[in-house]
């Protein structure tokens, strides 16, 4: 047969370059329990059902009963595809393979012929040929007699899948098994020192006559078989691969600060929102993703922190109208618990759901935990590329969170990660100011915009953050120590001295009414005697009681 | 009573301020604290010949409350002081009816800019 035999495992195609050569001989090594029997089965299965593929299993390890019940746990219905014609199943005991290959052709690939006869079968699996060193203690002996019957199959016009148990870890000892067949996997389980879970792998390490991806790539078992997330890597953008990419600027859902922004987030591109706990970043990117809902523009939330219930519940205190969007599935909440998630998995899932639900908006709170989840901390900043990549080719607006434990310098800068990976940086930060606990808001990057460096308040009020007005005249805010003149003080203390004088003034004047001198003496008596009372607070000062 | 006036500021110093200025001058004073109130105001009282605003507010800022004013309620002609201490106004202050007031301000100033603005409109 020509062409390529689909496996039909999600990802596993794509690592072979959409598929095997027919009559190419696979074999599937791994160490106990890695999934090797499980994904030659799905393999036989995906033919039969997919492909209409007659396939034949041939077990050396398993009992018909426990092989049926391991196979049945992911939906497939093993005396279905038997009743039908499409499969048959061949149960060898491994002592029938001792001592001679005399023994390996009278009990079993006779019987094999039979059964591929019977039902046409294009595959056929083998589970497992690590039993095959029964036969021979000389490696030699060992790997004729395999080939040869592989050849066997072959020859019956069948692809030979196999299974073997991975022996030898170290990558210069290689199995007799891997140099007589034609394409090699390795599955694998890996525990990475700080993930508290072992991480499923599967690599083609060898593909005769054919394109593959290297490497190993992640992959997990589900309720209806194993799917494997081939680690991509990104690629350059030409022009005409940004399609219909959004131009402009996309809302923040926050009108103060769209005004500093000069109209909002650049449209289709990855924007920040960094700043100590506590400073209202998740509730930016609440207000951006119900903003882009209003809009019409399908968001979706990944918080690796907040469980959706409690994002939701706080939002609502909040006065942010998420709720509503979430019911109608204008925006979607994810949650993922970070060092068991992992990001090539979470890649595929994105790409899928941005493709199935049009989705414009992202937020991705946050990125220190996204890092988490890396599966070696030197790939990080791969990772958030690769991720933005798919992003800016999709056209979607996205906007992370970065959490900064405190800032170590004048400028926060210098403490916010990945920096060149961002258009536009917002900064929210903590200040004191005048004995209060202040909220502030600044732009620290806002490329290709002209954008306002100044800080600003930034408070929740009961329809959410408001952005409002400039710290004037103060500097050192940053630093902690404010220095200067505060415009709430300048309102308080000088406006009143200005208004005192300006009545003292009407109130010589001739042209006056005594009516009108009176209103004025008293508006100077309570300007003053509020200055009175506002200068004691400030200072401490007790008050004289007359 | 003169013409109505709707002076809208959280800060109730300045509000204070503000409408013992407009009382000095004999004007009626409606107050709000926020462009929401203010606009709820504006409902109830069509016949307010100026309105006098903060900037920075909370729920809804003076920016908010301008274009609305402008844009979505139709009041082109309504004169709308803007009190502010910003050094920068944005453009969007830039409109024949709005005048930008600096804090700190001069009451007799703010006072003689009032009946200006009044008897352009014929009140």
């Amino acid at each position: 047969m020509k062409g390529r035999l689909k496996t039909g495992i999600v990802g596993l195609d794509a690592l072979l370059d959409g598929g095997s050569l027919y009559h190419n001989a696979i074999l599937l090594k791994g160490p106990p329990g890695s999934g090797k029997t499980t994904v030659g089965f799905q393999i036989i299965r995906n033919g039969i059902v997919e492909f209409g593929e007659p396939g034949l299993v041939v077990s050396f390890d398993q009992f018909p009963q426990q092989f049926r019940r391991d196979m049945e746990s992911f939906g497939w219905r093993i005396d279905e595809l038997i009743a039908a014609g499409k499969l048959e199943t061949l149960f060898v005991s491994p002592e029938d393979l001792a001592p001679i290959a005399a023994h390996l052709e009278s009990m079993v690939v006779g019987r094999i012929q039979e059964a591929m006869e019977r039902i046409g079968a294009i595959r056929v699996l083998v589970d497992s040929v690590s039993h095959f060193k029964r036969a021979s203690n000389d490696p030699m002996v060992q790997r004729a007699l395999l080939m040869g019957f592989i050849n066997q199959l072959k020859t019956m016009g069948m692809t030979p899948i196999l299974t073997a148990e991975l022996t030898n870890r170290a990558d210069d000892l290689i199995d007799f098994e891997e140099y007589v067949v034609d394409c090699v996997l390795i599955l694998d389980l890996l525990l990475r020192p700080g993930h508290p879970l072992p991480e499923r792998t599967m690599e083609v390490r060898k593909a005769r006559g054919q394109n593959h991806i290297g490497g190993k790539h992640p992959f997990k078992f589900t309720s209806h078989g194993i799917e494997v997330f081939p680690h991509r890597m990104p690629q350059p953008l030409g022009l005409g691969d940004l399609g219909d990419r959004p131009l402009g600027h996309v809302s923040s859902g926050i009108a103060g600060l769209d005004r500093i922004l000069q109209g909002g987030f650049t449209a289709g591109v990855p924007s920040l929102v960094a700043g100590v706990s506590g400073t209202y970043k998740t509730t930016v990117l609440s207000h951006f993703l119900a903003s882009g809902a209003a809009a019409g523009e399908p968001g979706l939330l990944i918080s690796f922190e907040e469980p959706p219930p409690y994002l939701l519940q706080v939002m609502r205190q909040r006065g942010i109208e998420l709720d509503t969007a979430v019911r109608e599935g204008r925006v979607t909440l994810w949650h993922r618990v970070a060092k068991t998630c992992p990001l090539d998995e979470l890649f595929y899932q994105l790409e899928n759901e941005i493709k199935s639900r049009g989705i414009r908006r992202i937020g991705i709170d946050s990125l220190n935990d996204f890092e988490r989840c890396v599966p070696e901390p030197t790939r990080s900043k791969d990772y958030l590329i690769l991720f933005n990549d798919l992003m800016t080719r999709r056209g979607v607006s996205a906007l992370w969170t970065q959490k900064i434990d405190r800032l170590t310098d004048r400028s926060p800068i210098g403490d916010i990660r990945y920096l060149s990976q961002f258009d536009t940086v917002v900064f929210l930060g903590q200040v004191e100011i005048e004995s209060e606990l202040r909220k502030v808001v600044s732009i620290l990057k806002g490329r290709g915009a002209k954008c306002e460096g100044d800080l600003r308040a930034i408070e929740c009020g009961p329809s959410g953050l408001v952005v409002s007005e400039k710290f004037h005249g103060l500097a050192g805010i940053l630093e902690g120590s404010p220095r200067g003149q505060y415009k709430k003080t300048i309102e308080e203390l000088l406006q009143p001295v200005i208004s005192a004088r300006d009545f003292l003034k009407m109130a010589r004047r001739d042209d006056v009414s005594a009516e009108q001198r009176r209103l004025l003496w008293d508006n100077i008596d309570t300007l003053l005697g509020d200055l009175d009372t506002r200068l004691r607070e400030q200072f401490g000062i007790e008050s004289d009681n007359e | 009573m003169g013409a109505k006036v709707l002076v809208v500021e959280d800060n109730e110093s300045i509000r204070s301020i503000v409408r013992m200025v407009l009382e000095m001058g004999q004007y009626e004073v409606v107050e709000a604290s926020d462009g929401k109130q203010a606009l709820d105001c504006l409902e109830r009282h069509a016949d307010c010949a100026l309105v006098i605003s903060d900037l920075a507010m909370p729920v809804m800022d003076g920016y908010e409350l301008l274009d609305h004013i402008r844009n979505v309620m139709g009041r082109r002609d309504l004169p709308v002081f803007v009190l502010t201490a910003e050094k920068e106004a944005s453009a969007v202050l830039e409109h024949p009816a709005t005048r930008l007031i600096r804090k700190p301000f001069s009451p007799i100033e703010l006072l003689e800019a009032v009946r200006q603005a009044v008897a352009s409109r014929g009140g």
